[in-house]
């Protein structure tokens, strides 16, 4: 078994590219009917390639929206349009002193710049989102995650680049999940919950809820997970093997369980549901909490945080919050 | 194969494009950038560029397409420039307790510089468009409501930002 590298830049069809368009345009218009929407619907179920394109169209509409959601809509707009308006003399005085970083030599076709854009499925900052790929294949992706996914003649890859995904695999179909880390072959009837690049867990980790999988790290090496287990991979390393608990899957009803979970932590794991930057104090981010927090309305478990803990929330547009002791 | 080989530079050819080209990008772009660590720098990435390109008019001629990827550099500099400088501008107006970090800045700054560059070519009002329905999440009437224009204008702007953003993102 080896990785395989992977490319998504097949062509498509231009003819079903422009169907595809003509569809978006019109369902985002606002004015679209109940019937037109559900033959939009029928439309992309006809054919795999018109789901394809209807998903990369989305995609670049949900690229531009995960790269700037730090900011504010109008004002991601008027720095895009302060970025091609001023002119370059004044550009010049203006930047007297200020260092630059020269973006020059890299393409923008690098996938960490706009990793939403490039896969075949992604998901926007606090959206979940359910999707059957095969017959007996259930996947539901958390917020921020972008996967591809690749048919090949000895089964399904799915390549999981950022993010988090719960996996159940309920007949023989043939599936594996590559992560920069990882390879990862569960076994049919298994449930399982894959993630890269989370907070507080370096690389990938594997969550075992039932079944068994095989993992193989880029070097070879080989594990065994059963239901009930979980463990972190590196590149050339494997953290222990501990014991999962209960609260690890909430995510999937929208929740958040803490049992004396240090503050900062918690706000780690919010941040990630919520648009904008979450920052936390490092005076009162040991403090341990308990309880369940929303993860569909993130702003009312920061709400919820100021009443149980000596803390409270300092928010600047909206976007940027700043938890400070209270 | 053949065909294709051609049509690539080979690194002897950059090889010689850049001894006996070098030292008209560096004077091009110091003209432009009035400053020669910058235009040294930059004439270095323009003739990494070439080992990319394709373009068979590359040797038959050299300044003219050298000319024009040290231009398009220097102009996505430019935009990078007042792209950073309109943000610090944001930024000034904000408590410093507030500000974001540098690790922060430099992220929202590449991302927005991504999505600049995938927009770039297309007209201000196409652009326009497309922000408002895609990032404020507006309908066609409420945009042409507020620009002044028929839906079906709105319309015809949508597609052809789709179309632009696709083929700078996936190829034409």
């Amino acid at each position: 078994m080896r990785m395989q590298p992977f490319s998504n830049t097949q062509a498509l069809d231009p003819e079903v590219l422009e169907q595809a368009m003509l569809w978006m345009v019109r369902l985002q218009s606002g004015l679209s009917s109940q019937d037109e929407r559900i033959a939009c619907q029928r439309w992309r179920q006809e054919n795999t390639e018109h789901e394809r394109a209807w998903q990369r169209l989305n995609g670049i509409g949900q690229g531009l929206r995960e790269s700037t959601h730090a900011l504010a809509a109008p004002d991601a707009r008027q720095l895009l349009n302060a970025r091609t308006q001023l002119s370059r003399r004044g550009v010049l005085r203006g930047m007297a002193g200020v260092a630059v970083l020269l973006a020059a030599g890299q393409g923008i076709r690098q996938r960490n710049l706009l990793p939403g854009v490039f896969s075949d499925y992604a998901t926007a900052t606090g959206e979940r989102r359910s999707l059957t790929l095969d017959e007996g294949l259930d996947l539901k992706l958390d917020t921020r995650t972008t996967l591809d996914s690749e048919a090949l003649a000895d089964g399904r890859l799915l390549t999981l680049n950022s993010g988090r995904i719960l996996m159940e695999l309920r007949s023989s179909v043939s599936v594996r999940v590559a992560t920069p880390e990882v390879l990862i072959e569960p076994a049919v009837g298994s449930r399982l919950m894959i993630s890269h690049g989370l907070p507080g867990a370096f690389g990938t980790r594997v969550q075992l809820l039932r079944g068994d999988a095989l993992i193989e790290q880029a070097q070879g090496q080989r594990f065994e997970l059963s239901g009930g287990w979980q463990q972190a991979f590196s590149i050339d390393q494997a953290g222990p093997v501990t014991s999962l608990g209960a609260a690890a899957s909430a995510w999937v009803q929208g929740q958040l369980l803490a049992e004396r979970m240090p503050l900062g932590e918690l706000l780690a794991e919010l941040d990630r549901y919520r648009p904008g930057f979450l920052r936390c104090d490092p005076a009162i981010a040991p403090l341990p909490v308990s309880g369940a927090f929303s993860i569909d309305q993130p702003e009312a478990s920061l709400d919820l945080l100021t009443k149980v803990l000596p803390v409270r929330v300092h928010k600047v547009l909206g976007y940027w919050a700043n938890v400070l002791p209270a | 194969m053949l065909r294709e080989s051609l049509h690539m530079p080979s690194p002897h050819d950059i090889g010689e494009l850049y001894l006996q080209h070098h030292g008209w990008v560096v004077s091009l772009l110091r003209r432009k950038l009035g400053n020669r660590d910058q235009a040294l720098d930059m004439a270095q990435d323009t003739f990494v560029r070439l080992l990319r390109s394709e373009m068979p008019s590359l040797l038959r001629e050299p300044r003219a397409y050298l000319g024009t990827v040290a231009n398009r550099l220097c102009i996505q500099h430019f935009r990078r420039q007042a792209l950073e400088r309109a943000y610090l501008n944001s930024l000034a107006l904000m408590e410093p307790q507030h500000q974001p970090d540098e690790e922060t800045r430099l992220l929202v700054l590449e991302a927005l510089d991504a999505v600049g560059q995938v927009l770039d070519g297309l007209g201000s009002r196409v652009r326009e468009i497309f922000l408002l329905s895609q990032l404020d999440g507006w309908t066609y009437p409420q945009i042409a409501e507020h620009l002044g224009l028929t839906t079906n204008v709105v319309q015809k702007a949508m597609l052809k930002a789709y179309r632009h953003c696709y083929a700078s993102v996936y190829g034409p």
